[in-house]
């Protein structure tokens, strides 16, 4: 993450942005451009797809940074509309609020006292189909884009939970939501390649 | 006494745990191999997938094209 010690929440330097100054704009492209270029190929796109993604991110961040008020991160308002740009290019949205099969198969995974039906097999087999079986990327393909981001934010850029909500417009709990489907979804699908044999 | 389905949505909240939660999940961990090992999958999954995240490759050279593509295409905005 190649963030410089520059300071982003100086006054002076958000009233430069804010009006649209080509030095203020450029400091910000040179400073993030990376970082929304790793996040794009992370989210599942494709190299073209991820530099037309941060192109528009910039371009539209152009557009609207009057709008800034300096009270969230600049890195908050940007990562905000490359997320609004990846859904614009990939509409599921809606179906990432409603429900999702994962909630289910949880459901099945215990009886009707709350405890495992079947145990979960042994951190050796799930290490053996993330390095082995060489799972974790294919998993990963697999989650939907707001859970995809979601966790990418939270695992990989380590943002703070209140900036990742920020950034997908959703709640606290809704984050968390997120986090858990993730995270099952992931289980789930690396626990099935375990168990079959290749 | 903390079931195990309950268990396994309360550690993926993002609500701290207090006192006597903690103190249930603690033992119901300490007795509960299903749920150590459910544990462990998580942290394997978090260990792994920050590993596939960064091993995602960058070109300095791709992520300079794109700086000055969008600069210029500001700088064409802007006049």
């Amino acid at each position: 993450m190649s963030q410089s010690k520059f300071n982003f929440s100086d006054p002076q330097f958000i009233e430069d942005l804010t009006q649209k100054k080509e030095a203020a704009i450029e400091q910000v492209i040179r400073t993030y451009t990376q970082q929304l270029y790793r996040a794009s190929l992370g989210m599942g796109f494709n190299e073209n797809e991820a530099k037309e993604l941060t192109q528009n991110t910039w371009s539209t961040f152009y557009d609207v940074i009057s709008r800034f008020e300096g009270r969230s991160h600049i890195r908050t308002f940007i990562f905000g509309i490359l997320y609004n740009k990846a859904n614009e290019m990939r509409r599921d949205l809606a179906k990432q609020r409603q429900n999702d099969p994962i909630e289910e198969v949880m459901e099945h995974r215990f009886d009707e006292s709350g405890h495992w039906i079947s145990a979960p097999i042994s951190p050796d087999e799930m290490i053996d189909a993330i390095e082995t079986k060489n799972q974790i990327e294919n998993c990963i393909e697999k989650l939907p884009k707001a859970q995809r981001l979601a966790f990418y934010l939270k695992e990989f850029e380590d943002l703070a939970t209140q900036e990742i909500c920020k950034i997908l417009e959703v709640t606290h709990t809704n984050l968390g939501v997120l986090l858990y489907r993730a995270r099952n979804r992931l289980r789930e699908c690396l626990e099935s390649f375990a168990k079959t044999e290749i | 006494m903390l079931k195990c389905k309950d268990l396994t949505k309360r550690i993926n909240s993002l609500e701290p745990l207090h006192g006597v939660e903690k103190i249930s999940v603690f033992f119901h961990l300490a007795i509960c191999k299903s749920c150590r090992t459910y544990t462990k999958h998580l942290k394997l999954i978090s260990q792994y997938a920050k590993k596939f995240f960064e091993g995602i490759s960058v070109s300095e050279e791709t992520v300079k094209k794109i700086e000055d593509e969008s600069i210029d295409e500001i700088k064409k905005k802007i006049s």
